[in-house]
């Protein structure tokens, strides 16, 4: 009985919210906060975070659900599988500085069958596939995620959910998703944490990753989240969006965010539309409306470029690549195969370009965000030195155990968005998503500000840097006018101001990649602008301990020589610490691992041994670009 | 003559026959009272193994999980649950002949033995119980209540801040000097008065001491909250270098985290709520604890 009141409940809300506007109290304005920097600053969070309410988190042990993972992003300490008999748990993990905003990314697919297959006496309970998904995890894993490998026109939700069957523990779910995010706003004028209502859509055709993180800018949002099973093509997606949010009456307004391109196999950013048919202007219009950012770097590894995409090479994209392009690949291992330069963000950005010049308007114009992929409910969980793992496609995490490597060695702990924003609001934080005042990082809080515009070349001396780049130029993610005068590239980077535990590692230097269009060839080249990129710093690799000199910050404002304004260009600026070490380092290191005497290495920690890895990175910041001479 | 001696062993063979039937039926009444009363002191035992030298809280872990286990046989989840089943015939399997494996199942009781049947049956039980409760709402001295209990949740403190930055990668070895000066410059100006290196950090800042410790590195929050109210003073060594800080005496906002407490409180006294009807569900047993070898 209470069920059913729930659902009607619910239905209700998700009708009145579809119907919503006008006088709810709830739809903000700008200006709420009592923190309000017209000049704006960055905030850091995750925009990618899944909670046991995904099938394939809750199916490897995750049990943090929604209230629990934003509470773990505000700071508080949350316990880790895998449990004992009595429930207790074998790890616990601490944020050292809370996140400022998150958004909740569960998997649409299977809300429902998540709940179905766990509540007792729900219809559907007693189905074989609910019987394997709580008697045979692992092969449950398996078998109903092969339901989102079929072809895009044939994805059929699996029993007991085919045909609508599992709509009512659907709404359910994402009431939880809905409350858990309400219940985390802070709406008051302190404005302390940000929230955002969001699934995933998590299309795969052939394991092909075409998913879509999907994220509203308040609390109107449709009745159900749109799935793979209503429709295998994005534009679906998008057509869905569109008629039951955006162009709904009310205030409900969303944007989708594709990531792990690089496991799409060329796929992700493929030139063609569902029928087919190359994209046409109607086609472009909308993806660049809906899209406007896209995650370049998480857990499952970095989707900025290739070393050669790049005119003389580009080493630095030699870094935390996927030896897969294939969902399927990656969670089954195997041989590994060399990447699809099709995949990389970095190549889609120019055939952007191309395409923006025969169609008028650039289905790829995306900026750039990081963020972690976790599926352990544990948003903004970064750090090298203390990964955990992040479950999913990885090591299940109920499967830890104390002489294993957390995750498989190719992972990495994720990245953070980092938005330039008035205030810490919902109303800001997605304004600055859609005008792609956006970035990402490979986990470090770096602050990283690119402006274009009609600048001095002693605007780093500037006290006023910030607004005159507002004031003479635009911002990242913005459009050069057509008919400006050669615009100069100001960069501002601060290194991450670290903590008591980890310090900040210091900068070495700051780039800019360039993309411009060769008649109907796309080109790049990278260019230093700061710090010193034949720098010596280094790690000790025994103790992990940084050496050598490096930035606490970097300036610059660069001119391109090359600068044409009738040719089509982006710029991103790219900026680059010193070394430091990989995570599986500091654990192979705390485990006293020695591959010079393999025989002695546990099976467990075989991945210390793995000469495919870099023993340090270089952590990183990505820009949104800003284009030139390009419709966009 | 003999008409009376055989009427009267009639008589005695019909009495001791009703009292034989009274006995048997009483016998019959008692042990079928026995077996339906839910509980009382006469009821069956709920037996609990614990291994011997088990602590309090082990042992209170398994009269939980007994208690909730027989919640789950008595709503007849060992025969509706296909994952018992399940189970059940994988046991039966590797018990021998099904023949032997069901007398020995019939004999020890699969639920009893089986750890993997226990945890499946006890986290029914749990749903079971889940299902059933419901939460009043809180009144506001509960509200009130709860949010004094979690200070570090709640109540993390608010300082608003101006600041300029003497920045060490400027300044090198003489930063701290040369923000001396400047603290010397800015004495008796006002708010908004000029100073310092152009910096990434927002020049004003209103947070708890967590977020402005995130922006500044860490201890920087402390410096700031001891520093007085309404004029310049420091400097104060940050991440980057030397602060001269403004303080603006100022209180969090209100209403900042009302609603979050009272969702917080629900979704934990949901938790409170399984845990007293567990509680409930022990004390409606006979619970005999007994410890066996580890």
């Amino acid at each position: 009985m209470h069920a059913i009141r729930r659902v009607v409940a619910l239905v209700a809300l998700g009708t009145m919210s579809a119907c919503g506007g006008g006088d709810d109290p709830r739809l903000e304005t700008l200006g709420r906060c009592t923190d309000f920097d017209p000049v704006r600053r960055p905030y850091f969070g995750d925009l990618h975070v899944h909670t046991s309410l995904s099938l394939d988190a809750n199916l490897k042990g995750t049990q943090l659900g929604p209230v629990e993972a934003y509470r773990f992003a505000r700071g508080e300490r949350v316990a880790l599988p895998p449990y004992d008999a009595a429930g207790g748990a074998a790890r616990s993990i601490q944020l050292e500085r809370p996140l400022d905003f998150v958004a909740l990314t569960d998997h649409a697919e299977f809300l429902g069958l998540v709940v179905t297959c766990l509540t007792p006496g729900s219809a559907g309970y007693d189905s074989p596939n609910c019987v394997a998904y709580r008697d045979n995890p692992s092969a449950a894993f398996l078998g109903l995620n092969a339901a989102l490998s079929l072809g895009q026109s044939s994805p059929l939700a699996p029993a007991p959910c085919t045909d609508g069957g599992c709509r009512t523990p659907a709404i359910d779910a994402w009431g939880q998703v809905q409350a858990a995010a309400e219940a985390a706003y802070d709406r008051s004028p302190a404005c302390g944490f940000t929230s955002f209502v969001a699934y995933e859509w998590s299309g795969s055709p052939d394991t092909r990753n075409l998913h879509r993180n999907v994220i509203f800018r308040n609390h109107v949002v449709p009745a159900l989240p749109f799935t793979y099973f209503d429709g295998g093509y994005p534009e679906e997606l998008w057509d869905a969006l569109r008629r039951t949010c955006d162009d709904a009456d009310g205030a409900c307004e969303s944007l989708t965010i594709p990531h792990n391109s690089n496991l799409s196999n060329g796929l992700m950013f493929d030139q063609v539309r569902r029928d087919g048919t190359p994209f046409d202007s109607a086609y472009a219009r909308t993806r660049a409306a809906m899209e406007p950012l896209v995650e370049v770097f998480q857990h499952k590894s970095d989707s900025e470029c290739l070393p050669e995409q790049a005119e003389g090479g580009d080493p630095l994209c030699g870094f935390e690549k996927s030896p897969y392009h294939t969902l399927a690949s990656a969670t089954l291992g195997g041989a590994r195969v060399p990447a699809n330069p099709r995949d990389y963000v970095r190549d889609a950005l120019g055939q952007g370009l191309l395409l923006g010049a025969r169609l008028g308007s650039n289905p790829f114009a995306y900026g750039m965000i990081a963020s972690t992929d976790t599926h352990q409910g544990i948003p903004g969980a970064v750090d090298e030195a203390t990964f955990v793992g992040h479950g999913g496609a990885g090591v299940p995490a109920d499967e830890w155990r104390p002489d294993a490597l957390v995750d498989l060695v190719w992972f990495n702990p994720g990245g953070l968005a980092g938005l330039w924003a008035e205030e810490n609001s919902r109303e800001a934080l997605f304004a600055a998503m859609r005008r792609r005042e956006a970035y990402g990082t490979s986990g470090p809080r770096i602050a990283l500000r690119f402006f274009a515009g009609a600048y001095p070349d002693d605007l780093c001396a500037q006290p006023d840097l910030a607004a005159r780049g507002y004031a003479d130029g635009v911002p990242m993610g913005g459009v050069v006018p057509a008919g400006a005068a050669a615009p100069a590239f100001a960069v501002w980077a601060q290194r991450d101001p670290g903590t008591a535990a980890h310090p900040g590692t210091p900068l070495q230097r700051l780039q800019i990649v360039k993309g411009w269009l060769d008649g109907t060839t796309p080109r790049f080249r990278v260019f230093d602008v700061a710090g010193d990129p034949a720098s010596d710093a280094g790690v000790d690799l025994a103790t992990c301990t940084p050496q050598g000199t490096g930035a606490d910050e970097l300036c610059a404002v660069w001119r391109d020589p090359a600068y044409d304004a009738a040719v089509p260009a982006f710029y991103y600026a790219r900026v680059i610490e010193n070394p430091s070490c990989r995570w599986h380092k500091v654990a192979c290191n705390a485990a006293g691992v020695d591959c010079a005497d393999p025989a002695n290495v546990p099976a467990g920690l075989a991945g210390c041994c793995d000469p495919d890895m870099p023993a340090t990175i270089q952590e990183r910041a990505w820009s949104s670009p800003i284009w030139t001479g390009a419709p966009s | 003559m003999e008409q009376p001696d055989l009427d009267r062993r009639a008589v005695v063979t019909r009495r001791l026959r009703r009292l034989a039937c009274f006995l048997a039926l009483g016998a019959l009444l008692l042990a079928g009272r026995r077996a339906l009363a839910p509980a009382s002191a006469d009821a069956p035992a709920l037996v609990v193994e614990v291994p011997a030298g088990a602590g309090d809280d082990a042992i209170r872990r398994a009269i939980a999980d007994a208690a909730l286990i027989d919640e789950a046989v008595r709503a007849g989840w060992p025969l509706a649950d296909p994952v018992v089943r399940h189970r059940r015939l994988e046991v039966l399997h590797t018990a021998g002949t099904p023949a032997t494996g069901l007398a020995g199942l019939l004999v020890s009781g699969l639920p009893a033995k089986d750890p993997a049947t226990r945890a499946r049956l006890a986290w029914i039980g749990r749903e079971l119980v889940r299902a059933r409760v419901t939460a009043a709402p809180p009144t506001a001295g509960q509200l009130e209540a709860y949010r004094a209990a979690h200070p570090d949740r709640y109540d993390a403190g608010w300082l608003v801040v101006r600041h300029r930055l003497v920045s060490r990668a400027r300044h090198g070895a003489a930063a701290e000097a040369d923000a001396r000066t400047l603290a010397a410059h800015l004495a008796g100006a006002g708010p908004d008065a000029a100073g310092g290196d152009p910096t990434l950090l927002p020049a004003r800042v209103a947070g708890t001491p967590a977020a402005i410790d995130a922006r500044f590195g860490a201890g920087f929050a402390a410096q700031v909250a001891a520093a007085p109210a309404g004029r310049w003073s420091g400097p104060y060594a940050g991440s980057f270098g030397f602060h001269v800080v403004w303080r603006e005496e100022a209180t969090a906002p209100p209403g900042a985290v009302d609603a979050r407490v009272a969702h917080d409180w629900a979704h934990d006294h949901r938790e409170d709520e399984v845990r007293r009807a567990i509680d409930a569900l022990i004390r409606g047993r006979r619970v005999v604890v007994r410890e066996v070898a580890p």
